[in-house]
């Protein structure tokens, strides 16, 4: 009987540093919303897609073909988007001569991603996709059209992480860590 | 000693339990941001929004609009809801769960009329939803 007590505690206890375990590991990743995200992945779409930049004139994201590509898609009207934002600006700055190369997307008007982009001194090209930027990034796997959704290319194109929700500037470190090394 | 079997019941739980925000899919904004309205008299619209748990909509973002153009609205009336501080906005008025919101009208009786309801919200997890658009088409009853 001790036995079957014994063992009984020994498999709570298992099951319960288990269960820990993952759930830890799961925070650790600090990636805050997995879902929400399908497997559509139309990475030449994103890249053929025309939009106007702060300039007005028409851009696609094949100029930066060969970069490690950052493509944030966002809007002033979002605060988680305006609380990463500051995290990308360093980041371009820390990493833009190694290869890195940030781009906002905004579903926005002109006039407003001006105004958000001085104030915060954007140092990456903020291009102005209105409307058609959530259908763009649906394209890319944002099946409900939320925001900040983020995608990151390798050199080659590959899409190789989206996150829907704030994308942490650690997450961001390691995969250009990985990226870069190649 | 019946703490024992318990235990191990509720380890089993834990471990076998989808974990959070795995399993919980994020919704989409039409079951996050629910609304109805109706003609309650016919000089009153009333607009009720239900939002999912863990979803919230700014009140300075609701708008309303009528049509035809003879149709008029006057001013909306909102509950207090509830301040959200915004690093950005600052203080920010939110409607959680169910909120009801009238709206005044002076219409022709019998004409039907256009109700478009504006909204954005968020959910808490930290994803914003892009500005929505309602349409409701409401009936008032015959002139008597």
């Amino acid at each position: 009987m001790i036995q079957v007590r014994t063992a009984a505690v020994l498999l709570a206890a298992g099951a319960l540093a288990l269960s820990v375990g993952f759930a830890t590991n799961y925070l650790l990743r600090g990636s805050p919303v997995t879902t929400g995200v399908s497997d559509e992945a139309d990475v030449e779409g994103l890249f053929a897609a025309p939009m106007p930049d702060l300039s007005g004139n028409p851009v696609t994201l094949a100029r930066w073909r060969g970069k490690v590509l950052v493509v944030n898609f966002w809007a002033t009207w979002c605060v988680p988007c305006r609380e990463e934002i500051p995290d990308f600006v360093r980041l371009q700055k820390e990493f833009g001569d190694r290869g890195v190369q940030f781009v906002g997307i905004a579903a926005d008007q002109a006039d407003k991603v001006s105004a958000f982009a001085s104030e915060l001194q954007i140092n990456y090209p903020l291009l102005i996709g209105d409307f058609a930027a959530l259908e763009l990034a649906k394209r890319v796997g944002n099946k409900i059209s939320a925001l900040p959704f983020t995608v990151v290319l390798d050199r080659k194109g590959r899409l190789v992480h989206r996150q829907l929700g704030i994308l942490k500037i650690d997450k961001l470190r390691s995969i250009f860590g990985e990226l870069l090394q190649k | 000693m019946r703490l024992f079997p318990r235990l191990l019941l509720w380890s089993l739980a834990l471990l076998l339990a989808p974990l959070p925000g795995v399993a919980q899919d994020l919704l989409d904004p039409d079951e996050a941001f629910r609304a109805t309205a109706r003609l309650v008299r016919a000089d009153l619209i009333e607009v009720r929004y239900q939002t999912a748990p863990g979803y919230y909509l700014y009140r300075d973002r609701l708008a309303f609009a009528l049509e035809p153009a003879e149709a008029m609205l006057g001013k909306p009336k909102l509950p207090a809801g509830k301040t959200k501080h915004d690093e950005f906005f600052g203080k920010q008025v939110i409607y959680r769960h169910r909120t009801v919101v009238t709206v005044p009208v002076t219409a022709g009786s019998g004409i039907p009329l256009t109700l478009t309801a504006d909204l954005q919200g968020c959910a808490d997890i930290g994803v914003c939803y892009p500005p929505v658009r309602r349409k409701f088409t409401l009936l008032p009853s015959p002139a008597p």
